[in-house]
């Protein structure tokens, strides 16, 4: 929602909540001495229900951040009741010439006193705050389920009959295989790829080492195809057994090979996978063309954004860097 | 020599096969049938080692040709698809190969046979294994792209 908006939300609900309380007051008229208090708590209260809403349950409202809510609200009281003595005993003091507490009053017992008023607007924000959370989460849920859904349909109208598809390219690399060893090679390859992007896992997480296999047969089926002119360096490192959300990180070697030189030896493009602690970094960078031969709507990059916030929620950074010669993206998962 | 034969009612597909079989120094190759029975015959007289089978034929499915033969030979289960992956290891099967198959994968397959077949000292092992290195670099290398 746009800032303007949120704005005027908050200025209404305001609007009303005091409106609601000064209605009897505008109906029979006040002195200035007894609005002069209900000006001053109301203005409090609502200084004290943004620090709430706007820091303290944001900051803290969360699993093993108790003790830092707890210091929270105690701050915002200490506000609450600095505030109200600043307002109401010394400057009201000063301008009008009246105070609010008797004489008399202790700080004991001022303090206390004032506790028991700051704690309504303490809870209000909490239950606001609560109340929106909620109101996102079951948005994110259902947008993760219709993405979910479109997911499936998308499968399965691309879904091909899988015996069908392998039988008919086994006959294609059975007549390949006399004729041309560089001919059946491409048939494997071909239907390595496409056993891999047809088969789904429940999780739609797949073993590491599965997924640089995938993508070494992609670029082998490149190099093929723009041999002996084709220079690519793929290096791998720390990988075990560890698992990753499937074809998520072809689209940067896609790129690469769309928008990148390939036939530069003195720049070759360089795609570097180092897994660390279960932290993974994979680097591609290449020299950048100025044609571009396969015009495609750029749905990839958007695409990956998406994937990444579904899958890695705040568990992924994706750093591009372009200085007009050679283009270099960075995508750090954190497994 | 492991006496092998291959089965499958598509007979390019066991043309494959067969070409591998013959590529192959520790594999003799029998013949190739598109017909389960006359494969189930001559296993059951005894004169096969190894046995090269699809799964899906009309006549006989592979896990049924399994079932019957059992024991007489080994048998390498090819597939276009693998829904029966579990099912075939249930029933002591040497592997299990996807098609289209890579000689390289082929070459696994029946060394794995080989072993089970008839398993060695460590030393003639490590001979064995570098023979199979050897094989494999010829087609290790059409993996690999620039450096």
């Amino acid at each position: 929602m746009k800032t303007i908006k949120i704005i005027s939300i908050h200025i209404l609900c305001w609007v009303l909540v005091l409106g609601y309380f000064y209605g009897g007051a505008i109906i029979e008229g006040v002195t200035l001495r007894q609005s002069a208090f209900n000006i001053s708590m109301n203005f409090i209260q609502i200084v004290e229900f943004y620090i709430c809403y706007l820091w303290v349950y944001p900051s803290f409202l969360k699993k093993s951040k108790t003790p830092q809510l707890i210091g929270g609200i105690l701050f915002t009281i200490g506000i609450f009741i600095a505030l109200r003595y600043l307002i109401e005993e010394v400057l009201y003091l000063k301008w009008f010439g009246f105070h609010n507490y008797a004489d008399g009053t202790t700080a004991w017992h001022y303090i206390s006193d004032n506790i028991y008023w700051s704690l309504a607007f303490i809870v209000v924000p909490a239950a606001v705050y609560g109340i929106e959370q909620s109101f996102k989460s079951e948005q994110v849920n259902r947008k993760l389920k219709e993405e979910v859904v479109k997911a499936e349909l998308s499968f399965l109208k691309s879904q091909i009959n899988p015996h069908f598809l392998y039988n008919t390219l086994n006959y294609v690399y059975s007549l390949a295989i006399p004729v041309s060893d560089q001919l059946a090679n491409a048939v494997l390859r071909l239907s390595d790829l496409m056993r891999y992007t047809l088969n789904d896992s429940p999780d739609g997480k797949v073993s590491l080492d599965k997924e640089v296999e995938y993508l070494e047969s992609y670029v082998a089926l490149f190099k093929m195809r723009f041999e002996p002119k084709f220079y690519v360096e793929f290096t791998t490192e720390g990988i075990t057994d560890q698992k990753i959300a499937s074809l998520i990180l072809i689209p940067f070697v896609e790129n690469a090979f769309k928008h990148g030189v390939v036939n530069d030896e003195a720049q070759p493009v360089r795609i570097k996978l180092k897994v660390q602690n279960k932290r993974l970094s994979f680097e591609v960078s290449n020299k950048i063309s100025h044609a571009q031969k396969d015009h495609s709507s750029g749905v990839g990059m958007v695409n990956i954004h998406r994937r990444l916030d579904l899958i890695y929620p705040d568990k992924h950074e994706l750093l591009i860097s372009n200085n007009g010669n050679t283009y270099k993206s960075t995508l750090i998962l954190n497994l | 020599m492991i006496r092998c034969l291959a089965v499958d009612d598509e007979s390019y597909a066991s043309d494959i096969i067969a070409a591998f079989i013959n590529k192959t120094p520790f594999l003799e190759l029998l013949g190739t049938t598109t017909n389960a029975f006359e494969a189930l015959n001559l296993v059951q007289e005894g004169k096969v080692d190894l046995v090269f089978l699809d799964i899906q034929m009309p006549e006989l499915t592979g896990i049924q040709f399994l079932k019957i033969c059992g024991g007489k030979c080994k048998v390498i289960l090819t597939t276009a698809y693998p829904e029966y992956a579990l099912e075939g290891f249930d029933l002591d099967v040497v592997d299990y190969l996807l098609k289209p198959i890579s000689y390289e994968r082929f070459y696994k397959a029946a060394t794995k046979a080989q072993q089970v077949l008839a398993p060695v000292a460590p030393v003639q092992q490590e001979m064995i294994v570098q023979q199979a290195a050897q094989g494999e670099r010829l087609h290790f290398y059409q993996r690999r792209y620039q450096e």
